[in-house]
């Protein structure tokens, strides 16, 4: 075998594998639909404020807003069956998209990330030895935006397997607007940025902030789907 | 040091099953049609080259129906995903092995690294 004769079958097989990703990418659907459902929590959690404010009668969930789950506890509640639907959608999402354009990516590793990771909180919340053992990690539930971190962990996953460079900058960017709003105040952020706009104390409005952590990783996501280009070969 | 066309494999190394490992080994699994259009190939052709792929182990193949239309999957194997990788790590080490060849036998070039 010559080396012309070897090159052309690497060229071959990169265009081949080009064609299959290509192909293969349903990114889309699950970008959109978590960027929906990120930028949907945020008047929940405006709603949470308002609910814990002093002279607020309850929390909207008696249990789940106990002990057990901290007073905004079902707002992580909210995030895992949100998670759950979406993972539940994407699975049916890729095998529809395998079955139309006859090539299909393995939803296996995203599927288990968004679980394991959805299901963290809970376990945080339920464990008495979580909060001894991994004490540590309290900043990451403290705020009960964690889910924006699952989120991140599965979409890791799915650039993994979709081996796409535009899903790869669009998770990366996610994240990085996802982290500081777990483990930081953003809604200081904000803040500041109202009151360079003229707003000051009193005309601040610091129930609408509430639910500032939660809008750029959800705008990020529901762009990132809007600009994902739609190929199906059906 | 054993030539790189030592590590090429006769099932693999032809053209098509080459092309059929490649697009399986970037999937979950892949549709009878669609690498009979990617690779441009008839289906009794296709139908020989699975064959001799499934016969080796290095694919397998799932039936199934979509509405009332049979379908046939392909799902390439553990060992599909190894004799693939060790295909192109051979491929590519004759590729650079001739080039270093040519660098050394024509003055003023320097071998290619890596």
């Amino acid at each position: 075998m010559t080396e012309f004769e070897a090159d052309g079958l690497l060229d071959d097989v990169e265009a081949l594998r080009r064609r299959a990703r290509a192909d293969r990418h349903a990114f889309r659907l699950p970008l959109l639909y978590f960027g929906l459902f990120a930028l949907a929590t945020a008047p929940l959690y405006v709603l949470a404020y308002t609910l814990d404010r002093p002279g607020s009668s309850s929390s909207p969930s008696g249990f789940f807003s106990s002990w057990a789950f901290g007073r905004d506890g079902w707002l992580d509640l909210i995030w895992l069956a949100g998670l759950a639907v979406g993972t539940g959608l994407t699975v049916w999402w890729y095998r529809r998209h395998g079955d139309l354009s006859g090539i299909e990516t393995s939803t296996r590793g995203p599927v288990t990330t968004w679980t394991a990771a959805g299901l963290a909180p809970l376990i945080w919340f339920l464990s008495p030895l979580a909060g001894v053992l991994v004490w540590f990690l309290w900043p990451f539930f403290v705020r009960n935006t964690f889910g924006l971190l699952a989120l991140a962990f599965g979409l890791i996953a799915l650039a993994r397997v979709e081996r796409s460079r535009y899903l790869w900058i669009v998770t990366l960017l996610y994240t990085a607007a996802a982290v500081p709003a777990v483990v930081y105040n953003m809604e200081n952020q904000y803040y500041r940025v109202f009151q360079l706009l003229g707003f000051s104390g009193e005309n601040m409005p610091y129930g609408l902030l509430q639910g500032s952590p939660v809008l750029l990783p959800g705008l990020i996501l529901l762009v990132g789907g809007l600009g994902a280009r739609r190929r199906i070969h059906a | 040091m054993t030539h790189p066309t030592g590590g090429l494999n006769d099932i693999v190394h032809q053209r098509h099953r080459l092309g059929i490992l490649t697009i399986a080994g970037d999937a979950a699994r892949v549709e009878f049609t669609y690498l009979r259009e990617a690779l441009e190939l008839t289906g009794g052709n296709l139908n020989r080259h699975l064959a001799v792929l499934e016969e080796a182990g290095l694919v397998t193949l799932e039936k199934g129906i979509d509405g009332r239309r049979p379908k046939t999957w392909v799902v390439i194997t553990r060992a599909g995903r190894k004799a693939l990788a060790a295909e192109i790590s051979a491929l590519e080490e004759l590729v650079r092995r001739h080039r270093s060849q040519q660098a050394e036998t024509t003055p003023g070039t320097k071998p290619q690294q890596g």
